[in-house]
């Protein structure tokens, strides 16, 4: 392991559409100090891409930590939750799913699935801005396990 | 041997009617040609038997009578000439004059084979053997017996006699059995002809199935009647055929009409599905698509306030994003009730064995917060074990409990929960309160969705009784308001009572 490689910052890839959402996620993880290098994706289709490694991703390697919104272009999110699972690579990753809505059926439906957690989107700004918290916590639990890339 | 007698009768059983009749009048008339000949035979007979045995007396009488001289003097030239004149009697074989130490005197024999003459007896004695008949004259002078005539007599006569007898017999017999079956070809088709047609018309319709011919009528006999009672029975199957051919068309055309009928049902079934389901889907992406802009609204109103805290007009920047983030906050309410109507809808995801006096206290648990705080009082009563979607009924109860205590009057709120368990019919429940009550002019329009009764002194966005007409709706159960004249409320609903398992205790 190169110095550079101990060095750099937790990658986070965020695959997301909504480009409101996508400042307040950066403004979360801003207030909860979680310096980190975010990539994102907003169409399914790429998101796909990233997963399987195909096309300008084809030398890309797994994030820290991905954050999924589920309500995306093209490909759905069901789809993508399943192309993880079965890439070797991206099988480990923590994944948090953030959902628009608390229908029940559909906190049902990714019960079934393997995700480290579930966030409902908040409508209140100062509820919002605890997600950060929540996901600093969750990539430090990640990170510990690889102690070598914290500083 | 009623054995054989049994096959015989069996195998004339199994012979065509024209055979029977031949074999009845040949048996007939043999029988009665028999019968009539063996009694003439033996009359007849008979009657030459005891002719000739008188004659045969009589001429031993005077042969003896003349014979006296001869056998007194011992002449036996005499005694023969007087035998000799037996000779005009054919069948007289033999005829001996005995003395009375039993010597014979004289004999006459007709033939060399005549044989000779038989014992003398003391008496008039006449004994018969199978061809010959042998008598036995004492000759008699002046009280004494001084000898004896013996004759014997061929009975040749009366053997052939009886031979003639019956061969003219068994001539008649045969002529009249020819006579019989010629009588018999001629009587079948005045008796056999008519069962053969009427056979044949059976058969007929058999294989057609053609109950519209007749069997011809040829005699007004029992063989007539029978046609008769069998062209009856066609009419009445003729009849009857047609009725049934009437309504098994009808029928066909029943069915034909309930075919459609049943068609047309299902095409609409279909379609009310599929309308019912595009709705559910509709309420569902409208509730879930609709959260998204309103959150965007929320959270980058609240950040405006938060960025630039005065937009320079003394707040009131702030008092109005406040009011742009509870219009957005109250719209999400309503959507995701909506959403919860909408998922009210689904057929039950789980359904299982609830126990409902869990369920309950399961609610109450969940509003024991707002028990506390209005110090209501809950009583429930025995409750039933039953099947259906325990998510489901937890929310049915919740939403009429919280609804008991969020419309209280100024006393506290007294609920009761109650289950009735009639002997049929599905269960009726009821939950009953002390609070405001319902006009009654009210009672259908408050299960309507975003119905409200009262301001926003009380929150709410009228949901919650939508959502549990609709829960009940699922199990084919019915959902009501009562509004007892004490005050109040009582709300009732039926469920099936499927699988009620067991009753158990209540709490309270």
């Amino acid at each position: 392991m190169t110095l550079e490689q101990k060095l750099r910052k937790p990658q986070i890839l965020v695959v997301e559409d909504n480009p409101g959402d996508i400042e307040l996620l950066q403004r979360a993880l801003e207030t909860a100090d979680v310096d980190c290098e975010l990539s994102i994706i907003d169409d399914g289709e790429e998101a796909l891409a990233r997963v399987q490694r195909r096309g300008k991703y084809a030398d890309s390697s797994p994030p820290d930590l991905a954050i999924l919104d589920l309500n995306l272009p093209k490909v759905n999110g069901q789809q993508l939750l399943a192309a993880m699972r079965q890439s070797a690579e991206f099988d480990a990753v923590p994944i948090v799913v953030l959902t628009s809505s608390s229908s029940l059926r559909e906190r049902a439906q990714l019960d079934a699935l393997r995700i480290t957690r579930h966030i409902a989107k908040p409508a209140d700004l100062d509820e919002y801005m605890k997600i950060g918290i929540e996901l600093k916590q969750i990539l430090g639990d990640t990170l510990s396990l690889k102690p070598a890339l914290i500083e | 041997m009623p054995h054989s007698l049994a096959t015989n009768s069996a195998w004339f059983q199994a012979l065509p009617i024209r055979r029977k009749l031949m074999f009845a009048l040949l048996f007939t008339s043999t029988a009665a040609l028999l019968l009539a000949g063996v009694g003439i035979v033996a009359v007849d007979s008979f009657l030459f038997y005891s002719s000739l045995q008188r004659d045969l007396q009589t001429l031993a009488q005077i042969v003896a009578d003349g014979s006296t001289a001869a056998l007194t003097f011992g002449d036996e030239k005499s005694a023969r000439e007087r035998l000799a004149t037996l000779r005009a009697r054919e069948h007289l074989e033999v005829a001996c004059l005995y003395l009375t130490d039993g010597s014979v005197l004289a004999s006459y024999s007709r033939s060399p084979k005549s044989g000779s003459c038989p014992k003398p007896q003391l008496d008039v004695t006449v004994t018969s053997s199978a061809n010959s008949m042998d008598l036995s004259q004492p000759v008699v002078l002046q009280n004494k017996r001084i000898g004896t005539l013996v004759i014997r007599y061929n009975l040749e006569e009366l053997v052939g006699r009886i031979w003639l007898y019956s061969a003219l017999v068994l001539g008649v017999l045969l002529v009249s059995s020819l006579f019989a079956v010629l009588l018999s070809t001629r009587l079948r088709s005045v008796i056999a002809s008519p069962i053969l047609d009427l056979a044949a018309s059976a058969a007929f319709v058999t294989r057609n199935k053609d109950y519209s011919i007749r069997a011809p009528l040829q005699s007004p006999d029992e063989v007539g009647e029978l046609v008769n009672a069998f062209n009856e029975m066609l009419a009445s199957i003729e009849s009857r055929e047609g009725d049934l051919q009437k309504s098994l068309d009808a029928q066909k055309a029943g069915l034909v009409q309930l075919g459609r009928a049943n068609a047309d049902l299902q095409r609409l079934n279909s379609d009310l599905e599929r309308t019912n389901q595009d709705l559910e889907r509709f309420a569902f992406i409208a509730s879930h698509d609709l959260q998204e802009p309103l959150r965007m609204i929320t959270s980058y109103s609240q950040l405006l306030v938060k960025q630039y805290p005065s937009g320079g007009d003394g707040g009131q920047q702030a008092i109005y994003t406040q009011r742009i983030v509870d219009g957005t906050k109250r719209m999400r309410k309503l959507l995701s009730d909506l959403l919860a109507y909408a998922e009210a809808s689904a057929a039950p995801t789980a359904p299982g064995t609830v126990d409902l006096r869990a369920t309950i206290e399961k609610v109450l648990e969940n509003l024991r917060m707002s028990i506390e705080e209005s110090g209501a009082q809950v009583v429930v009563d025995d409750l039933p074990t039953l099947t259906a979607d325990e998510g489901q009924l937890n929310s049915l109860f919740q939403n009429l409990i919280e609804n008991a205590i969020k419309y209280r009057s100024d006393s506290p709120p007294r609920i009761h929960i109650s289950a009735s368990c009639g002997a049929d019919g599905p269960l009726v429940f009821s939950v009953a309160d002390n609070g405001v009550g319902i006009e009654p002019q009210f009672h259908q329009t408050i299960f309507t969705v975003f119905k409200r009764l009262h301001g926003k002194d009380i929150p709410g966005t009228g949901i919650g009784l939508a959502i549990c007409q609709r829960i009940v709706d699922q199990y084919g159960g019915r959902l009501w308001v009562e509004s007892p004249p004490i005050g109040g409320t009582i709300f009732c609903f039926t469920l099936p009572k499927s699988n009620p398992v067991s009753e158990r205790k209540g709490t309270t």
